[in-house]
């Protein structure tokens, strides 16, 4: 172990003395010069026949579970409180969102148009994911400590058996006849936005508020953070992505029946969560891709690969409770004004000269 | 008038009795001083005003707000901070963040415009904030770790840090809870300084609760002296210190020593 983690700081020292040997404009460049890349890349490439449709579809999969991981993490990670059915909120986004390019489109004759509808789709159906977030974040976020796990997991419960018993929706077997509109480009564009919507959030007052309720929620509330707002902001917030994903996972799959709701799911983006790390966008895309591109690769024990996903889980709160990254996170994900040298940089620029009358303080006698 | 005005206040545990009929009228700029043995019921006077207990009986009126079943973080956006008998810093946080939380009822935009970043609001009114904190940090000493996790200062930098974050909410009245428990004698003189300091710099009004008698004797206009949930005595230093009462109940057990 101490090994490997020799190799990897001998590997960034590397990196780093090579990437600061960088001219300033490619560094500012490189960022949004690689988003572009794989932008293109996720149009050109399927269609190139350099990715064939098996991993198409697994890298799919990954977005998809990036964009769960990462909004289940706001609640369980940056928050530390512990919400189990983020699959529920899934089940809704993708529903709705079926419900609106199977139904509703065609019979507002936007037939031909439901390509360019389908963010539409998505964002009702997240907006309706959120909705529904809200009427259980109201109660559950009334009462302190674990009771959130408790009503996030019969939520889950009440979703899957809602929708096994409504008909029209197919009930148990399930609703099928969307198109299949989830292609890479879309997965790759909905996963940068909630990245950087999920970071700015984090990054930003609520983020900081719900990072506090984390740490310690009376002392937060005595520092006057209004850690009900927050809470359940942050939880309608998570609710949407997990939505958003919903809709994304229906359209790529096109039949989706109740059972893909399950508990299952749930304890599924729990283990990308703590697998990634808490507190970290960086774990959470880590985490999803590492998961989910190892289940494919464990195909071959067919049933048995079920029993990793819950062992790597127990295994992993014992020796590695914070997960891969908790609650770090890869520089080029923290916004720049955020970084330490841009805080030292402003130091010395604004603060410093400012200051220059505060030599009385007793803290600095000799300044 | 006094900014803050306690009267009759009067909590009960279950039928344990922690404060009984506490008075108080605190004019502007005032630094007074709670003492009394452990279990008097100091801290839960501070709870009390918090918000973090409500009351069995009594009020508590600052600067024309009735303190009495508000929630803490509306209390404390009135103009109270406090800091705590043990420090309840956010462990895991940066310096920075740790007194930039401190001014979250001071941010006032949505989370769908912190999201989108949309416009300039946004991005001033966090770069005022984060300049702000960085003065701050600055004054105390602390600045050039601003971005170290506040778990990694040496234990008289996290008191200061707290002291921070309890001045980044741009208090008027300042409620420590023994700010010298477990210093050294210097740093003792140090924490005096540097209250007293404080207090002009930020135009503060300071309730001090405090073990260390040099503390108390030294920096505080005036005392109350609590036993059982009960004043026992209040007036100036020199009087406390002969009041026969206050020997009894408290300094009488260091005098027999």
């Amino acid at each position: 172990m101490s090994k490997v983690k020799s190799l990897i700081s001998a590997f960034k020292e590397r990196w780093d003395a090579f990437y600061s040997s960088w001219p300033e404009p490619v560094k500012k460049a490189t960022v949004p010069g690689l988003l572009v890349f794989f932008f293109l890349a996720s149009i050109f490439f399927p269609k190139l026949g350099i990715i064939n449709l098996y991993w198409q579809q697994v890298l799919i999969y990954v977005g998809i579970n990036i964009i769960l991981t990462l909004s289940l993490n706001l609640v369980n990670g940056y928050m530390g409180e512990f919400s189990v059915g983020h699959a529920g909120f899934m089940a809704v986004g993708a529903y709705v969102s079926s419900i609106l390019t199977v139904w509703v489109f065609p019979k507002l004759g936007l037939s031909q148009y439901i390509p360019y509808l389908f963010p539409l789709a998505l964002i009702i159906g997240g907006l309706t994911a959120g909705l529904t977030g809200l009427i259980i974040a109201f109660p559950s976020f009334r009462t302190r400590g674990d009771y959130l796990a408790i009503v996030t997991l019969s939520w889950n419960m009440i979703v899957k058996s809602v929708l096994e018993n409504i008909e029209a929706i197919g009930g148990p077997r399930g609703f099928m006849g969307m198109p299949k509109l989830t292609s890479l480009a879309w997965v790759y564009v909905w996963v940068i936005i909630t990245i950087w919507l999920i970071r700015n959030l984090v990054y930003s007052n609520y983020g900081r508020g719900a990072l506090s309720i984390r740490e310690d929620e009376i002392a937060a509330s005595l520092v006057s953070v209004d850690t009900r707002t927050v809470k359940i902001v942050t939880f309608v917030i998570a609710s949407f992505f997990a939505g958003i994903a919903g809709g994304l996972f229906a359209h790529v799959l096109v039949f989706i029946n109740p059972r893909a709701f399950s508990i299952l799911k749930s304890t599924d983006i729990l283990v990308m969560v703590y697998l990634g790390g808490i507190g970290s966008i960086g774990g959470s895309i880590l985490g999803a891709t590492v998961y989910t591109v190892l289940l494919e690769l464990l195909r071959p024990l067919q049933v048995w690969r079920w029993v990793i996903g819950p062992l790597l889980l127990v295994f992993l709160m014992i020796f590695r409770p914070h997960g891969i990254m908790g609650m770090r996170e890869w520089k080029f994900l923290v916004p720049p004004e955020e970084r330490a040298e841009s805080w030292r940089k402003e130091r010395e620029l604004f603060v410093l000269p400012k200051l220059a009358s505060a030599k009385t303080n007793p803290l600095n006698p000799e300044k | 008038m006094p900014i803050l005005k306690i009267r009759g206040l009067t909590h009960y545990f279950g039928g344990l009795r922690a404060v009984y009929d506490f008075n108080l009228d605190l004019e502007e700029g005032e630094l007074i001083g709670i003492i009394g043995p452990n279990g008097a019921g100091k801290t839960t006077v501070f709870n009390l005003i918090t918000g973090v207990y409500r009351p069995t009986a009594g009020e508590i009126i600052f600067n024309g707000h009735n303190l009495v079943g508000k929630r803490p973080e509306q209390i404390i956006s009135l103009g109270i901070a406090r800091t705590f008998q043990t420090l309840r810093l956010f462990k895991n946080l940066t310096v920075l963040d740790n007194v930039r939380i401190a001014r979250f009822s001071r941010l006032k935009y949505s989370p769908v415009e912190a999201m989108f970043k949309i416009g300039r609001r946004v991005k001033e009114s966090e770069r005022e904030t984060r300049l702000k904190c960085m003065e701050l940090l600055e004054i105390m000493g602390l600045a050039d770790k601003a971005d170290w996790i506040a778990s990694g200062l040496p234990y008289g930098l996290q008191k200061r840090l707290e002291i921070a974050r309890a001045l980044a909410s741009e208090p008027r009245l300042l409620l420590l809870d023994e700010p010298a428990a477990g210093m050294n004698p210097a740093e003792i003189s140090e924490l005096m300084e540097l209250i007293q300091w404080i207090r002009r710099e930020f135009g503060l009004t300071i309730i001090l609760i405090e073990h260390q008698m040099k503390v108390v004797m030294g920096i505080c206009e005036r005392i109350k002296v609590l036993d059982f949930g009960e004043t026992i005595a209040e007036g100036p230093p020199a009087e406390i210190q002969n009041n026969p009462r206050v020997i009894e109940a408290y300094l009488g057990e260091e005098a027999a020593v």
